[in-house]
């Protein structure tokens, strides 16, 4: 249980902050500050402390603390990211990095720094808990992966039969019709397999993938070029922050519900669409793509992603 | 150091369809020269855009995508563009059926002029 401050101390400390800014006492009066609801007075001490303390990893901590219970975990995420440059062992950053990535569906990244946060602190049952939970996550999205790799095993196999069927036949025996209708079966395979709904995008030039995500960020469906599940599958944590920020920034502006967001980075372009209720749509691009064809694209690419939800519906 | 920018700001305002340009502070989204009609709140525009800046270059960066060069957000009412190099962040606000071609041809240009 946290110590109670004593009046006396409180009046030490806003003396000596008052007396010499470069004091340390700025930490114990910030955190003082902040346990009484003054999160503001809190976070303008706290700041003002780092200008000349920038490499206090306390004073950085006590930041993220703020920012968390501010409602900003971005923030909080980056200040405890520079607690752990400077004290790779805290048991408070590595807790809220694992926490942080926990909540953004990343169950394997917040395994490796609650793993680190137990280590320090073995006895705290709301790491323990949060690091079982992440390795169950783990485990299961390991599953769900070598379920879709064994599918489009399969898949591929049987598209070799259907091949192999019709080229037996041959042309003379009715043989068209059987490519076609091992195709037609092949092309019904298609469309069930989540990892390829977005196929027919795949001959255009600049498409490097597309990702249909769930409410919370948790892929549904595609798959980015041949970069692997476990890239697609991070994507859909990794943009979920620029989509809250998307839909906020939409709102704040009084520009009505966003429609999409077009990221053009160093190596590729990304186009982000809300679909449905909370379902988003991530269509990548090479930089070289021009903005129209992404647009268009991206429509394309949201038709798919509607014909799979509605099957999955059905 | 304001001449340029200020013409580059002026440019980019007179594109049809534009409501409002910014240069802003990209670290505190506070705004550093703005050409804006009466009806935008340009200290809301700065804010917001440069924190949906901020936020998307880091999911670029954290994707391996490379640095964020621009953003374009399209609401039901309208579009948000930034591009940004460093420190500072162009922003455009414009309606839905601006000349988004002109507007992000002259924010690349306020940008150049920034450099």
């Amino acid at each position: 249980m946290e110590k109670r401050p004593r009046p006396a101390d409180l009046q030490r400390w806003s003396r000596e902050v008052a007396r010499d800014p470069a004091s340390l006492a700025f930490l114990p009066l910030a955190d003082v500050y902040r346990r009484q609801g003054q999160r503001d007075a809190a976070l303008r001490l706290c700041l003002r402390g780092l200008e000349r303390h920038p490499d206090h990893p306390g004073a950085h901590a006590l930041l993220a603390r703020i920012y968390l219970e501010l409602g900003e975990r971005e923030k909080a995420f980056d200040e405890w990211g520079i607690v752990l440059r400077l004290d790779p062992s805290s048991f408070e950053a590595n807790r809220g990095v694992g926490f942080f990535h926990l909540e953004r569906g990343d169950p394997g990244k917040a395994r490796e720094y609650l793993e680190r946060a137990s280590s320090r602190r073995p006895d705290d049952s709301l790491t323990s808990e949060a690091l079982a939970m992440a390795m169950q996550r783990e485990a299961a999205a390991q599953r769900e992966t070598a379920a879709r790799r064994e599918t489009a095993r399969r898949e591929a196999a049987r598209r070799d039969a259907a091949r192999r069927e019709a080229a037996a036949a041959g042309p003379a025996d009715g043989g068209g019709q059987r490519v076609d209708a091992a195709e037609s079966r092949s092309r019904t395979a298609t469309r069930r397999d989540p990892a390829r709904i977005f196929e027919p995008l795949e001959s255009e030039t600049p498409f490097k993938g597309a990702l249909l995500l769930d409410g919370h960020g948790l892929l549904l469906a595609g798959r980015l070029g041949s970069d692997g599940d476990g890239r697609s599958e991070a994507l859909g944590a990794i943009v979920a922050g620029a989509v809250e920020e998307a839909a906020r920034t939409a709102t704040m502006l009084e520009l009505g519900g966003w429609r999409g967001l077009l990221l053009h980075a160093e190596d590729a372009v990304l186009h982000i669409a809300p679909l449905r209720t909370d379902n988003v749509l991530i269509l990548a691009a090479e930089t070289s793509a021009p903005s129209g064809w992404v647009v268009r694209s991206a429509e394309a690419a949201a038709e798919l992603a509607s014909g799979f939800l509605g099957g999955e519906n059905e | 150091m304001n001449e340029p920018l200020r013409g580059a700001l002026d440019r980019l305002s007179r594109v049809p369809g534009v409501q409002g340009a910014l240069i802003v502070d990209a670290q505190t989204g506070v705004p550093v020269l703005t050409e804006l009609t009466e009806l935008v709140d340009g200290t809301a525009v700065a804010a917001l855009a440069a924190s949906l800046f901020q936020r998307s270059s880091r999911s670029a960066m954290a994707a391996d995508f490379g640095k964020l060069e621009m953003l374009q957000l399209e609401a039901e009412n309208g579009h948000v563009l930034a591009t940004g190099s460093g420190e500072l962040v162009v922003v455009v606000l414009a309606e839905l059926d601006a000349q988004l071609g002109l507007v992000r041809l002259q924010a690349r240009r306020a940008l150049e002029d920034l450099a």
